[in-house]
């Protein structure tokens, strides 16, 4: 049905996404690049910093655009990166 | 293929004996023709035995006359000289074939329709010309040779393009006839624009309710293949014997699928819903709608993290309890035999955006019809409240606009979408029924509420307080607070100006061609009218046949019509396409092309114009090879070979010639010599004739049954034989029966008449002509104005005419 | 936080000897994501750790059994298959992992492999392929690409390589496949099969090996290694072992073998059984 969309969703608000919660161990990290390079929502760019290795760690651009598919957890070598949903009770 | 065995009888020494018949059709010929002179000059002529003049040669009496004749005086040729062969050719070849007699060896002369009809008033010139026919009908019987026509066996499956209300009804009508179907469809479910939509008129039926049990027996039938999220890309055959290349495109979800839809609630990407136009959101895991046949989700690859099958993202995966998610899945490609086809792929809508004085796409209260099924549906983004887009409020008045799209050409669509005027009507009415204060308005140019029940739910509506308007708003504007819209236009009724205040407005936007019906235009070999719809053989008597054997049309694909239609036309097109598959076989007409191998030189040129792709070139072999099943016997191929390695049997190069020769041998200094096609040209003539036209006699048609088989060098014979003017008669552009060959017509006669300039000759001795079947009168005029170019030729520009063109009789 | 204290907070930091990270393996290396990739697999099924013995053997990945929280062995060269032969058959209780590298496995550690895979002992070997013998300088090894350059074959490797799973299936083993380590969730998947199916189970991982083989051979780093990998991965399940191939411009990945077949361990006890009921 090819017809042109447009329109913002009515019920947009209404889908229900869970929050994530990113943690970086800076200086576990190596600075191999994976998670940055990987991540399907561009929510990770290399930093400024650099950690006790002399390397620089990924920082987190913008967390509500994570989805929590924890692939930055599982392509990290180094164990330095993991993903757990935020738990709300009334606003996060 | 029939190789080259013309001239066979007359190796063989047997005697041509031709009987000739001149009908008097009561009065109809008589009145304006001396048929008995007619028959003593038919008496004269080489090769024919008996020349005799009836009342009604059509009649039983008549019939039997011939009959007997053919077994007393062992007649092997019979011409009739009466009405067009376009009537009554059948007749009087089923008389000779209970005779003995093979029914190709039949002539008729056309002295009815274009000749006693069109000269009332001159009886010397409607006779001598009656003449002249019927010695051009006895010059081509003699070399007329007998044929079979061949049997093709028709494979008893069918191919349903399209899963709409069209193809459902015609699949299952197909399968319950006991014929095997298979059901393509190109979105992940069946249903099209009918599931779309809330309810229907008159009845005002819940749509999807009476659709989805529909839907279900397709998926459970034993008789049928559903493909779903498929497509057709290639065909190839001919009717009863077709073959097709189905892509089936993988949805990433296996057949274990139950649809509980865990797999949706974990997804993380959202995306608006084409279902809904947008108006509500979906995952990139989805099914398209509640209801879908086959009941099962999909992934949308476009919008799915897993790109470039790394998988990123596995919550579905995770979710799915039947391990049913696959992204390993490719896509498959199925192969089909099957003897029919029925083209049920639909119509796109209209899209307002190419409008921008009714703000759609910039105002958010602006909608169309189908975004307003899709609020009024309980099954919607808005659980069945007709909510305005801007801030979510029940509109208090709303008004519709009709034509939106439709009858305009500003939109660049001039035709009547048919439903929408029903569709408003019913839409106001169930505002009403939910919300009986609101306000509603209906401008439009007409309401066509043509069908059973439209007019008393017209009448409803209108008792219910819904006012209509006649005149379309020339602009909407929008209010920058409210978001209301100010409508201005004319009220015609009341011959006043209006400007109306309401608080949404919906488009009744009009049907379309789909942007894609131009793959199956080329694959199957359609022709399109002018809307952009597909073409039918015949708009009244074969309203759902496609010009190509074999395959139907059912629903919005041949033309916009509401449900009731469309439904009648797919179990249409089952009939039909039934009557094939239950013969079991199909013949094809004996007029085929006749192939000469040691002629041909393997250039090809008549593989390209063939316009069914026929021929095809063997390479190894170095000649041509003629799929005669495929053959739609138009003849391009045989006027196109410069080897002359192809003629067209029952119309062949020498017995073309013969009629040249015979209408040229006298006074052809006064003559038009005309080549019309069966189906446009000559069938215009003979409806000049019907509607008593009158013309001047200088003209003689030679019938072919395409412009196509016009070879250049019959026009050039004609002239070499001293013709004063040629004139080449075919459908229109776009028309051809026989899809495009017309368009090589154009080619050669333009390309004669640079010839001609060059050989400082008239050009305008040559016309070309395009007329259709109901273009008496186009047809008259021609001739009218070729009488006048007849009258100034020179008789030393005839000379240097037969000079230039001389080569032109040599060996045909 | 120091260090320790936010890795404790890593949702698998229980499957881990935590006290021993970060890990010595380099950077962009394959071994830890592979390391993850196990350990998640565990997760996952909830596996037992007190029932689950990993074993390994000299070379990179051979450092694998100081990091995970389980009963490990870290032995001699070559030896990890033979020793986890020792442990299944003394306690069948258990489950038995070998991880290792492809120079521990297939060089010095070959003859142990295709007896282990003929006889079909219960066992789930892992072998992280990086080409070379990375962990002793990055001389060339017997999965080595032909013409390729490593500190012992600086003009070119004139050796033709094995083909790993097509040495796996022909030896015997039940359940062979081949992943990258950029196919994380799928090489997940595929170690929790292995895990609970009985027999002779081989996944091999083709990782990068940035700092030696890597640079050697000109290939950029270690995240330009993955991004080929997303290009020139091909999955193919089923497809026949010997035609599953690693070219520079093609690494067919996929299960390749499943089959059931009695193990080493069912047949003994089998005849245990019969013989000692007199």
């Amino acid at each position: 049905m090819p017809v042109r969309i447009w329109r913002t969703p009515l019920n947009i608000e209404k889908a229900k996404l869970p929050k994530a919660e990113i943690h970086i161990i800076k200086n576990q990290c190596k600075g191999c690049g994976f998670c940055i390079q990987f991540c399907p929502k561009d929510v990770l760019e290399e930093s400024e910093e650099i950690n006790e290795r002399g390397v620089h760690p990924p920082k987190v651009v913008d967390e509500s655009k994570c989805v929590l598919c924890s692939f930055c957890t599982s392509i990290c070598p180094d164990f330095a990166i993991f993903v757990v949903e935020k738990l709300c009770e009334e606003e996060c | 293929m029939a190789e080259k065995q013309e001239s066979e009888s007359e190796q063989s020494g047997e005697e041509i004996r031709i009987g000739v018949y001149v009908c008097h059709c009561g009065l109809n010929i008589a009145g304006s023709v001396d048929c008995e002179e007619v028959a003593k000059f038919a008496s004269t002529l080489p090769h024919v035995v008996l020349g005799k003049d009836n009342r009604y040669t059509c009649s039983d009496q008549g019939q039997e006359l011939i009959k007997n004749d053919i077994k007393e005086h062992k007649l092997n040729r019979v011409v009739v000289a009466s009405c067009s062969p376009r009537l009554h050719e059948p007749t009087f070849r089923k008389t000779c074939e209970d005779a003995g007699l093979n029914k190709y060896l039949f002539e008729m002369a056309n002295i009815r329709e274009q000749c006693s009809w069109i000269h009332l008033h001159d009886r010397k010139a409607a006779t001598e010309k009656a003449k002249d026919l019927v010695k051009m009908a006895v010059a081509k019987a003699a070399l007329l040779q007998p044929a079979e026509e061949i049997e093709v066996p028709i494979i008893r499956k069918a191919l349903v393009i399209g899963g709409g209300v069209a193809g459902i009804q015609a699949a299952l009508d197909l399968a319950d006839t006991g014929y095997k179907v298979h059901l393509v469809e190109k979105e992940p479910s069946i249903g099209g624009r009918m599931a779309q939509i809330d309810k229907t008129f008159p009845t005002m039926d819940c749509s999807i309710c009476i659709l989805a049990p529909k839907m279900s027996d397709v998926g459970h039938h034993p008789n049928i293949e559903l493909l779903t999220n498929s497509e057709v890309v290639d065909v190839k055959g001919y009717i009863g014997n077709f073959h097709a290349k189905v892509v089936k495109k993988p949805r990433y979800v296996t057949d274990d699928c139950t649809a509980c839809g865990e797999c949706a609630e974990v997804c993380p990407v959202i995306a608006p819903n084409e279902f809904d136009i947008g108006l509500a959101i979906r995952r990139a895991v989805y099914t398209p709608f509640a209801q879908a046949v086959p009941s099962t989700y999909m992934i949308d690859m476009n919008l799915c993290l897993n790109k470039e099958n790394i998988i990123v993202c596995d919550k579905c995966i995770k979710a799915c309890e039947a391990q049913a998610i696959n992204f390993e899945m490719k896509t498959e490609t199925v192969e089909l035999e099957v003897g029919t086809i029925i083209v049920a792929t639909g119509a796109d809508v209209f899209d307002p955006s190419s409008q921008p004085n009714y703000g759609y796409g910039k105002y958010p209260n602006v909608i169309t019809s189908l975004e307003f099924e899709r609020l009024i549906n309980a099954g919607g983004p808005s659980g069945g409240h007709l909510i305005r887009p801007s801030d979510l409020q029940i509109p208090k008045r709303v008004a519709f606009i009709q034509c939106v799209g439709s009858r305009s050409e500003k939109s660049g669509r001039l035709y009547c979408s048919n439903v929408c005027c029903m569709n408003t009507i019913k839409d106001s009415l169930l505002i009403k029924e939910h919300w009986p204060e609101t306000e509603i308005y209906v401008f439009y140019i007409d309401i066509r509420a043509y069908g059973k029940g439209f007019e008393d739910l017209y009448q409803r509506a209108k008792k219910e307080g819904v006012m209509f308007i006649r005149g379309l708003p020339a602009e909407i504007v929008q209010d920058r607070k409210t978001h209301n819209l100010w409508l201005t236009g004319e009220n015609t009724l009341q011959k006043e100006l209006y400007k109306a205040n309401v608080d949404m407005v919906i488009l009744s936007i009009g049907l379309e061609p789909r942007k894609d019906s131009e793959t199956i235009q080329r694959l199957l070999k359609l022709s399109r009218t002018q809307d952009g719809f597909f073409m039918e053989a015949h708009p009244k008597l074969r309203p759902v046949d496609a010009a190509t054997g074999g395959i139907f049309f059912a629903g919005c694909a041949e033309g916009p019509k509401d449900i009731k239609d469309s439904v009648t036309q797919a179990s249409a097109a089952t009939a039909r396409a039934s009557i094939l598959m239950a013969k079991g076989k199909v013949t094809v007409g004996a007029i085929t092309p006749i192939f000469d191998p040691e002629k041909c030189t393997a250039c090809g040129l008549c593989v390209k114009v063939c316009p069914y792709n026929a021929i095809t070139l063997n390479e190894e072999l170095k000649r041509i090879e003629i799929i005669e099943a495929a053959c739609g016997g138009c003849g391009t191929c045989a006027a196109e070979c410069p080897f002359g390695a192809l003629t067209q049997n029952h119309f062949t190069d020498r017995q073309i010639s013969a009629e040249i020769d015979a209408v040229t041998e006298h006074d052809a200094e006064k003559k038009i010599v005309a080549f019309c096609c069966n189906w446009c040209a000559y069938a215009g003539a003979d409806f000049a004739g019907v509607s008593r036209i009158q013309y001047p006699p200088d003209v003689r048609i030679i019938r072919t049954m395409c412009s196509g088989r016009i070879a250049p060098k019959f026009i050039e014979r004609a002239f070499a034989r001293g013709a004063a003017t040629v004139l080449v008669a075919g459908c229109h552009p776009g028309d051809c029966h026989y899809i495009n060959a017309n368009y090589h017509t154009q080619k050669r006669v333009e390309r004669l008449r640079k010839k001609m300039e060059k050989h400082e000759l008239d050009k305008e001795r040559l016309q070309l002509l395009w007329a259709s079947a109901a273009e008496g009168e186009r047809f008259a005029s021609k001739i009218r104005e070729m009488h006048a170019i007849v009258e100034k030729v020179t008789p030393e520009e005839i000379e240097r005419t037969k000079k230039a063109y001389e080569k032109a009789l040599g060996e045909v | 936080m120091t260090n320790l204290q936010e890795f404790e907070r890593h949702p698998l930091a229980n499957y881990l000897r935590v006290e021993r990270f970060p890990h010595i393996w380099c950077e962009g290396c394959g071994n830890g994501i592979i390391l993850h990739c196990f350990v998640k697999a565990l997760d996952e099924l909830g596996a037992n750790m007190d029932k689950l013995v990993v074993v390994s053997g000299i070379g990179c990945m051979g450092r694998v059994a100081g990091y995970i929280q389980c009963d490990s062995f870290h032995t001699t060269h070559g030896r990890p298959i033979a020793l986890a032969t020792g442990i299944k058959l003394a306690n069948p209780q258990l489950t038995v992992a070998v991880i290792s590298g492809d120079g521990d496995l297939f060089a010095i550690g070959g003859n142990h492999f295709i007896h282990a895979a003929r006889r079909n002992v219960d066992m789930t070997v892992i072998c992280s392929n990086n080409f070379n013998y990375g962990m002793t300088g990055g001389q060339c090894g017997p999965t080595t690409p032909l013409l390729s350059y490593t500190t012992t074959t600086p003009y070119g490797n004139i050796e033709h390589p094995f083909n790993l799973v097509h040495l796996a299936a022909a030896s015997g083993a039940v359940h062979v496949a081949r992943w990258t380590v950029l196919h994380v969730k799928r090489l997940t998947e595929s170690i929790k099969k292995a895990l609970q199916k009985r027999g002779f189970k081989f996944i091999e991982v083709v990782s990068p090996c940035p700092e030696i083989y890597g640079r050697r051979n000109k290939f950029g780093k270690a995240i330009d290694t993955m991004k080929r990998y997303r290009e020139i991965a091909e999955i193919r399940h089923g497809y026949a072992p010997s035609k599953a191939e690693i070219t520079s411009e093609k690494i067919v990945v996929g299960e390749f073998i499943d089959i059931e077949k009695p193990t080493y361990g069912e047949l003994l006890q089998g005849q245990f059984m019969r013989f000692n009921k007199g």
